[in-house]
């Protein structure tokens, strides 16, 4: 005949609260729930503090840039032309200022409606006489995150450097705008820095320096959150035609990006209980088994009763 | 057999062939019959040697394994010895490659070099047809080649650093470009010259372009008061006829079309460089009916012309591409200043998808102030040179100009007060001028994925009236000299004016606005792990929108359908 279910009597230990089995009971029951959480406390990491995530932002070129070109004419005086896309500013270094030519695209190449790359084409007329040497740019964006938190923000994408060519062309820049944050975000609005990175109606104010390159740098690296324009050294050619214009070309790309932020309450719970819960698996059964082996050999003493059979009534009479 | 004992087998087999054992070796005896300093072991020292410069103490005598050389393998067959080498990839051997000549022997396919040929005596010599440009510097590269069917055009700078750079046989003299004959089919060794037709100037003053007066190519004559080389060659234009018959494609001819002007230098004793102009153009002669460059087909493709029509209450014909102003650099009154409404060449092409902000310099004396009239036209006609002529723009990279839809009307309100003549009460203030022109463009993408067609839905002309003021920046601009009649018009002040191009996307116009706040639980995440491999390159809670859009619109396509059988 085969065994079709089996239901099994319980041991029950019986002892007095003032007795060595219950202590160990108690003991036991105890360090079942306090150990797992001691172990995995110990062991580091039990509270998560930094999470990541990656995300392509949305970065949109808010059509504004400052140029400024330097270098120095055949006679050996410095030059220095300054272009930005802003007319007070232009207005501050009029005798500097020259006239440019500036061609931008943004493109989604894979139309998901998050714009991958930006190109620009700069082009600056200059005199016969005129080398460049150094060129400075500095673009502005809008910066937002949106999967896990909300992040907006104007930020700057900076390209600067210098050749010791004799009479450079043109210089070509290709790299990726890069999120820098010093703290981590918090899983809520982040809009502190959404306001223009440059506030170029200073350029009527008192501060004469205040839009120098060297405060708008410095003001910019305050901020906690930021971008920075990662690239190869720019790439210099060399021999320019005298009625021929300085050219500045490159690519801004946008990619996906890890952005670390501080984990909410929920989050560093369910990081907690999921170690805790591994531990006490362990612990578990571990005490249970010592327990049992207490109780069972008697190695403290207990009283023990073996439930009684269930009482049986006989034949059912509706039984199939 | 197990493998270990068939390693064991192998290393036994090796030691007994190799039979090398460690022992002591004198290696730092390193020169033969001569005493090597401070190493004690070597034969060649005596001890007077070794009392007289020996200093410090010895140097090691180092363990070497001695071997018997009969035991080691040799490589005498080649086979064997390259079967080594095909097994290691990285080796500089691949870099020394024979070299043959690049010119093939058989009838022209896209990309080969146009082949040319020069005569030595009774003798030939083959070589590919020069096209001038760029390459790793500015400067002209005539080495690299033309190709069959590539069009292509290139500008590059030529370096002027002795007063012989405007003689005979220079880049500069149009027989640079045509001293040799073309092979017009390699397979048959056919030849042809290089034809020229009446070549174009470049007026000195305005730098437009113009048939000169003689139509004959002369050697170009250096003036050495002005450093001005006049009647140089600045642009060569090709312009290659080819004919296809049985599967062959033959060239018919080639014309070099010169463009000349004044290459002026700032002095021949130092260097520097005068720009020219080449490009390329291909034809075939067997084919009727012009051909028309597209911008796209049918979306519009970033980078590529907005395609415009003329006429008025319905598009009539194809107009000119827009063109937006420029400053150059002017050889002749040494300034930078806007380049001609005429002068095509340095005017920003306006081309799909390219948002510009450009602008140009007018250099105004206190004398060029008493006839605002005059600077009012000149800045309309700046402003506006290709622009007011047209009244519509292609809808697509395609448009017919038959078909109306095709087209979008400009909306274009003109202030009467830009042209024509109003006066300020200030004498020395010119109002009424376009100081700002706007070219606006709404495009939207049809379609999503590689698939995605760019439309433009609409344009529009903005215009920003302002004014000019002398004004005394510096002390030298109001000086008495240079406010002194006779001096009025030397003095000048530099005065911008700006053009912008901009483009919208309608599908863009989300993105400045303020994200929605992040969902608690996000949908698109769900079944993550089943498409991991899919979200390697990007975040997976973006679903690609157009594809909802299309999907949407099918279903709302097949409902319409459904209704429209149904009732």
């Amino acid at each position: 005949m085969p065994i079709l279910r089996a239901e099994p009597f319980l041991k029950n230990y019986y002892a007095t609260w003032l007795s060595p089995a219950s202590c160990l009971a108690i003991l036991l029951y105890v360090g079942m729930f306090l150990l797992p959480f001691i172990i995995a406390f110990a062991s580091g990491s039990f509270w998560i503090k930094v999470n990541t995530f990656l995300e392509q932002p949305s970065v949109v070129y808010t059509h504004e840039l400052a140029l400024l070109l330097e270098g120095a004419s055949s006679t050996g005086n410095p030059v220095g032309i300054v272009w930005s896309s802003n007319q007070d500013y232009n207005d501050v270094f009029r005798s500097n200022f020259r006239v440019a030519t500036v061609q931008t695209s943004e493109i989604d190449g894979d139309s998901d409606g998050i714009n991958d790359y930006m190109t620009f084409d700069i082009s600056v007329p200059l005199l016969p006489t005129e080398t460049i040497n150094g060129a400075r740019i500095a673009f502005f964006f809008q910066y937002s995150l949106s999967d896990k938190l909300r992040l907006r923000m104007q930020t700057l994408g900076i390209v600067s450097d210098s050749t010791a060519l004799t009479t450079p062309s043109s210089i070509y820049v290709d790299g990726d705008l890069v999120l820098l944050q010093r703290n981590l975000l918090l899983r809520q609005d982040n809009f502190q820095y959404d306001k223009p990175v440059v506030n170029f109606t200073e350029a009527r104010g008192a501060d004469a320096s205040a839009l120098s390159w060297s405060r708008i740098v410095s003001r910019y690296a305050d901020r906690d959150v930021r971008t920075i324009f990662q690239h190869e050294k720019p790439v210099w050619t060399a021999g320019r035609s005298t009625t021929e214009a300085f050219k500045i070309s490159g690519r801004v790309r946008y990619p996906r990006q890890a952005v670390r932020y501080l984990p909410g309450l929920w989050e560093v719970l369910k990081y907690g209980w999921i170690q805790y819960l591994a531990y006490f698996i362990l612990v578990g059964t571990i005490l249970h088994w010592v327990m049992g082996l207490a109780y069972h050999r008697q190695i403290v003493r207990t009283s023990m009763r073996v439930d009684p059979l269930p009482r049986y009534s006989g034949f059912k009479e509706h039984a199939f | 057999m197990r493998p270990q004992k068939q390693l064991l087998l192998f290393v036994l087999v090796i030691a007994s062939a190799v039979s090398y054992v460690v022992a002591q070796s004198c290696t730092c005896d390193i020169t033969a019959n001569e005493c090597d300093v401070n190493c004690c072991c070597d034969p060649d020292c005596s001890t007077a040697d070794r009392a007289a410069y020996f200093s410090g103490g010895c140097l090691s005598e180092g363990l070497a394994s001695s071997f018997n050389l009969a035991g080691l393998p040799t490589y005498s067959s080649d086979a064997a010895f390259e079967e080594v080498f095909q097994q290691v990839h990285y080796t500089y051997q691949k870099s020394v490659a024979a070299t043959t000549s690049s010119l093939v022997q058989t009838a022209y396919k896209y990309g080969d070099p146009i082949q040319v040929q020069y005569s030595y005596g009774s003798s030939t010599l083959s070589a590919s047809l020069p096209f001038p440009g760029p390459t790793m510097t500015n400067v002209c590269d005539d080495g690299t080649p033309a190709r069959f069917l590539l069009e292509q055009s290139s500008a590059c700078g030529r370096i002027v650093d002795n007063a012989t750079f405007c003689a005979s046989g220079s880049p500069f003299d149009p027989a640079y470009y045509t001293g040799y004959e073309v092979i017009l089919d390699p397979a048959t060794a056919a030849i042809g010259p290089i034809s020229t037709s009446a070549p174009f100037c470049i007026a000195s003053t305005t730098g437009s372009v113009t048939a000169c007066a003689s139509t004959n190519l002369t050697v170009p004559i250096f003036d050495p008061t002005t450093n001005t080389c006049a009647g140089a060659v600045m642009e060569v234009g090709y312009t290659v006829t080819y004919t296809v018959a049985d599967g062959v494609a033959v060239i018919a001819a080639v014309l070099a079309q010169f463009t000349l002007g004044d290459a002026v230098v700032p002095s021949t004793s130092s260097s520097s460089s005068i720009q020219q102009r080449f490009s390329i153009a291909f034809q075939d002669i067997g084919k009727t009916g012009i051909s028309t460059d597209r911008s796209g087909n049918p979306g519009y493709i970033v980078g590529r012309p907005i395609i415009t029509a003329t006429g008025s209450g319905t598009p009539i014909a194809i107009g000119p591409p827009i063109t937006a102003i420029k400053d150059v650099y002017s050889p002749y009154t040494d300034t930078i200043s806007c380049a001609a409404a005429s002068d095509t060449g340095n005017r920003v092409p306006v081309t799909y998808g390219n948002d510009i902000l450009t602008g140009c310099t007018l250099n105004l004396s206190l004398k060029d102030f008493q006839s605002c009239d005059i600077i009012r036209d000149q800045i309309w006609d700046l402003q506006t040179t290709v622009a007011r002529d047209v009244s519509y723009i292609g809808r697509t990279g395609n448009p017919d100009v038959n078909i109306a839809n095709n087209w979008a009307q400009i909306i274009n309100f003109t202030p009467d007060s830009l042209t024509g003549s109003s006066s300020s009460s200030d004498p020395l203030t010119c109002i009424n001028l376009l100081t700002g022109f706007s070219i606006e463009f709404i495009t939207t993408d049809v379609g999503g994925g590689a698939s995605a067609q760019s439309i433009v839905t609409g344009a529009r002309y903005r215009y920003s009236t302002g004014e000019f003021k002398y004004s005394c920046t510096t002390p030298a601009d109001c000086s008495p000299t240079a406010l002194a009649s006779s001096a009025a018009g030397n003095v000048t002040q530099p005065f911008r004016i700006t053009t912008s191009i901009s483009f919208v996307s309608l599908d863009r116009v989300n993105e400045l606005a303020m994200p929605d706040p992040p969902k608690a639980f996000d949908t698109g995440d769900i079944f993550y792990p089943f498409h991991i491999s899919a979200s390697g390159a990007r975040s997976t809670t973006r679903l690609p929108r157009k594809l909802v859009w299309l999907w949407a619109m099918g279903v709302a396509t097949t409902m319409e359908v459904v209704h429209a059988v149904t009732a």
